[in-house]
């Protein structure tokens, strides 16, 4: 059978769904699909960018690059609250190009999907502070919750 | 039957994929022709293979034999992958 990685290089492009909740709100586990296109040789990418790259043994995740170092990048899930280090070039096997909400064929230079871009980028750290908190305020309410 | 909720189907530039979300056991993806987009259409809302093969006579110009055949051979593989709920 064909793997993901093998699928993209063959066919150039791959449209597919994704697990969990790591994209949100972009991308709803079930409900949305998205398209990326396979990394052309010495492609480099920019901060913004979602790429797909593979995680040995074999997962293969889809998150957006928030920096770009000299020898590797920095990615983060729009909805996840820790940065991924060292993704190296070589790890990356494409770009999203579009993504398909509701049916509906969504292209990532459409202004729209730019602007959620800029706003997920230029809030992330206010994003995972108050995660991190509404987490804790979750813990607490439990514990007391649970002494009844 | 009807396509199972657990996969996704888009259509573009004349070619269908099947997409399995991550609750479907299978992890593949289906890609196909006009006439697999036009079975798995009809599949979108309850339907029976002899009522996908008189829409599909429709649609196109084949003898139904050859409709019926063709039919059988996409559900087989549908079913085959469970995208299919009887």
């Amino acid at each position: 059978m064909t793997n993901i990685a093998e699928y993209l290089a063959e066919q150039g492009t791959l449209t597919y769904s994704n697990v969990g909740t790591s994209m949100l709100p972009l991308l709803r586990q079930g409900r949305d699909l998205f398209t990326v296109r396979a990394k052309t040789p010495g492609e480099r990418f920019e901060v913004g960018d979602v790429v797909l790259y593979k995680r040995p043994p074999d997962r293969y995740i889809l998150h957006r690059i928030v920096e770009v170092l000299p020898d590797e990048y920095v990615l983060l899930g729009d909805n996840c609250l820790g940065r991924e280090t060292g993704i190296r070039d070589e790890d990356i096997l494409g770009v999203m190009t579009g993504y398909i909400r509701d049916g509906v064929e969504h292209s990532v230079t459409e202004k729209a999907y730019r602007d959620y871009t800029a706003r997920i980028l230029r809030t992330e750290k206010s994003r995972i502070a108050g995660k991190k908190l509404m987490r804790k305020i979750k813990r607490i309410v439990k514990r007391m919750v649970g002494r009844g | 039957m009807k396509l199972n909720k657990d996969f996704i189907l888009h259509v573009s530039g004349g070619e269908a994929v099947l997409v399995p979300t991550g609750n479907a056991k299978f992890s593949g993806i289906v890609r196909g022709n006009k006439t697999l987009g036009a079975v798995l259409e009809l599949l979108k809302e309850e339907t029976t293979e002899e009522q996908i093969v008189t829409a599909m006579k429709t649609r196109f110009d084949a003898p139904e034999e050859i409709i019926a055949r063709d039919v059988k051979k996409a559900l087989d593989g549908l079913r085959k992958i469970g995208a299919v709920d009887e």
